[in-house]
């Protein structure tokens, strides 16, 4: 099942992108991961990704422009951002309740923590 | 003499330092804060949130969210900020290269952020876009209203609320202005307030903050005058006294003004540049205290050596000639002239002040001879015979003639010659001096004392 779920991640910082990338593939998840948001949104095409992970602040595009864009192009698709920032769920809803983002990750994430909330997002592969 | 308002010259990039009331810069020092600057339009809320940014050296480790005018305007209106990646004093110290500065002003710029067509939720996601950032910046939201405007209030209060667990959880802090003064709903949930207002006296202007609350600062004084002349934020703090007083021996020295007030006989009342025979007139407000009439005049006649010229002096609203001669230097007393020889009667007192600005002027190889008098001393001069050759006797024997009158005795008729009426009055702990004739604005009179010097200044309220 692990196999056909296709996760993208965008983040500035390539140490993030890179031991993320490495420990969901070692998991057995399909994994897309970019420095630059706007490469990311340059190759982005819908129905591809079961989950996205977007940092917010990111110097070129910040995670709510890049949000923004991407759900302009994918209405469904699961998105969760990493922040290094204490925000939760029900503060972030009042303050962007027209924003559907399922969850927000605590920089930095534990490879085993975000497997889980992979696996518990089921079913996702649109595969 | 002809009345011109003259440009007061090449403004510098660099203003003079911004000064912040000392229990608002108490409450800046805080960890964490939100502060709320309410204002009129043309108050100076946004002149007081670059100030800020310049006195905390904030450099670029802060966003300014203009919704009013675009960033370029901001920087053609204040040029000084183009400066304000450079005020680091550390990074001062270090030499840098015109490349490094012109990456720094870039910098500084950018972080000047153009919000005017933002929608809400785009305003907000800058916001905390922002506050992710992990070197606690400094956000200013400049301002607040068209962004409200935009909103029901409910959803702007929540909104509020959480940027405010927000701010306080990321250490950052928050400057908020709103043009909408008597809006107090959101006062609650900002932890300071300060209020700007600007109202007319007298055709002049007149600039206050109010410090509404500054959450966890004692409050010594809740209100100060203030202006913007330069561009920039500089409030005044009271005066005292005793601190006057116990400057005076070693004296106060007046700041070398580096470009003219914009009025020439203003200017000249301050350089000593009047020409001879010439009448001043300075006209006391009710509770004025001495000291700072001293120290006026200390800046008008100057504190020299009895050598460089000679001081008639004529006690008047209590200051006596010991009190005169601290501020001002060696003094002489106008006293009647004793007749010689028998029966004759006494002289008047024009023949009198006639006969000692000649006798000073020969003991003092022509000096310049200069006389302060109250308007008691015309009052009582004689009659208006008597007072017409007191005034001819100043227009051509005295250099320079300083009549001050205060509260309601001031002399008509010393009005009527007086080529300079000056006035000086205090309003909320701040002497404020401005000519009646020709007219000027106000300018308020800075006192600082600190461990290196004692000043004053001049400084214009606009």
């Amino acid at each position: 099942m692990a196999t056909s779920v296709k996760i993208l991640i965008v983040d500035d910082e390539p140490d993030i992108t890179s031991s993320l990338k490495m420990g969901l593939e070692r998991h057995g998840f399909q994994v897309d991961a970019f420095n630059d948001p706007r490469k990311a949104l340059a190759g982005f095409r819908p129905d591809v990704y079961d989950m996205i992970f977007l940092d917010i602040r990111m110097p070129q595009m910040n995670g709510f422009e890049l949000y923004r864009q991407l759900r302009a192009k994918d209405k469904d698709v699961s998105i969760a951002f990493l922040t290094a920032f204490d925000v939760y769920q029900n503060e972030f809803q009042k303050m962007f309740p027209d924003m559907k983002v399922d969850k927000l990750l605590r920089k930095p994430i534990g490879i085993s923590e975000l497997v889980a909330y992979v696996n518990s997002q089921k079913p996702l592969s649109k595969k | 003499m002809a009345t011109m308002k003259e440009p007061r010259g090449k403004k510098k990039t660099t203003p003079r330092h911004s000064v912040i009331p000392p229990e608002l810069l108490r409450f800046l020092a805080r960890r964490s804060y939100s502060l709320l600057i309410k204002g009129e339009a043309a108050t100076g809320k946004t002149i007081l949130a670059l100030s800020i940014l310049k006195e905390l050296a904030a450099k670029n480790n802060f966003l300014y969210l203009s919704t009013r005018v675009s960033p370029s305007q901001l920087f053609e209106n204040h040029p000084w900020l183009s400066e304000l990646s450079r005020n680091d004093p550390k990074a001062e110290a270090v030499e840098k290269t015109e490349t490094t500065e012109h990456k720094e002003e870039e910098e500084s710029r950018d972080r000047f952020v153009d919000a005017r067509l933002d929608e809400p939720v785009q305003f907000f996601e800058r916001i905390t876009n922002e506050l992710m950032d992990v070197r606690s910046p400094t956000i200013v939201v400049d301002s607040w209203d068209p962004i409200g405007g935009m909103m029901e209030n409910d959803a702007l209060v929540s909104n509020t609320k959480v940027l405010q667990t927000w701010r306080e959880r990321a250490e950052a802090n928050i400057i908020t202005l709103i043009e909408d003064s008597s809006n107090s709903s959101f006062d609650s949930l900002f932890d300071g307030v300060v209020t700007l207002d600007r109202y007319y006296e007298d055709g002049r202007i007149i600039r206050m903050i109010q410090l509404s609350k500054l959450s966890g600062v004692k409050v010594n004084r809740p209100s100060y005058l203030f202006t913007l002349d330069g561009g920039i934020f500089q409030s005044f703090r009271t005066y005292t006294p005793l601190e006057i007083h116990a400057q005076t021996p070693a004296g106060w020295s007046w700041e070398k003004r580096e470009q003219g007030t914009g009025y020439r006989e203003l200017d000249a009342t301050l350089d000593g540049t009047l020409p001879s025979g010439t009448i001043i007139s300075l006209r006391l407000a009710p509770g004025v205290n001495s000291a700072m009439v001293l120290l006026l005049l200390s800046g008008i006649l100057g504190r020299g050596p009895a050598r460089s010229r000679a001081l008639l002096f004529r006690p008047f609203e209590g200051i006596r000639p010991e009190q005169a001669g601290g501020a001002l230097g060696e003094v002489v007393p106008i006293q009647r002239a004793q007749p010689r020889g028998k029966g004759r009667q006494a002289k008047g007192w024009a023949e009198s002040l006639k006969a000692l600005a000649e006798e000073q002027k020969k003991a003092r190889q022509g000096k310049r001879v200069v006389a302060l008098v109250g308007s008691e001393f015309i009052l009582n001069a004689g009659g208006e015979d008597e007072r017409e050759r007191l005034f001819e006797c100043m227009k051509s024997y005295i250099d320079l003639t300083l009549i001050v009158s205060g509260g309601e005795s001031e002399v008509e008729s010393a009005s009527r010659v007086a080529d300079v009426s000056l006035r000086l009055s205090e309003v909320n702990g701040t002497a404020l001096l401005q000519a009646q004739l020709p007219w000027t604005e106000y300018f308020a009179i800075s006192v600082l004392k600190d461990h290196a010097a004692a000043t004053v200044g001049l400084v214009p309220m606009v």
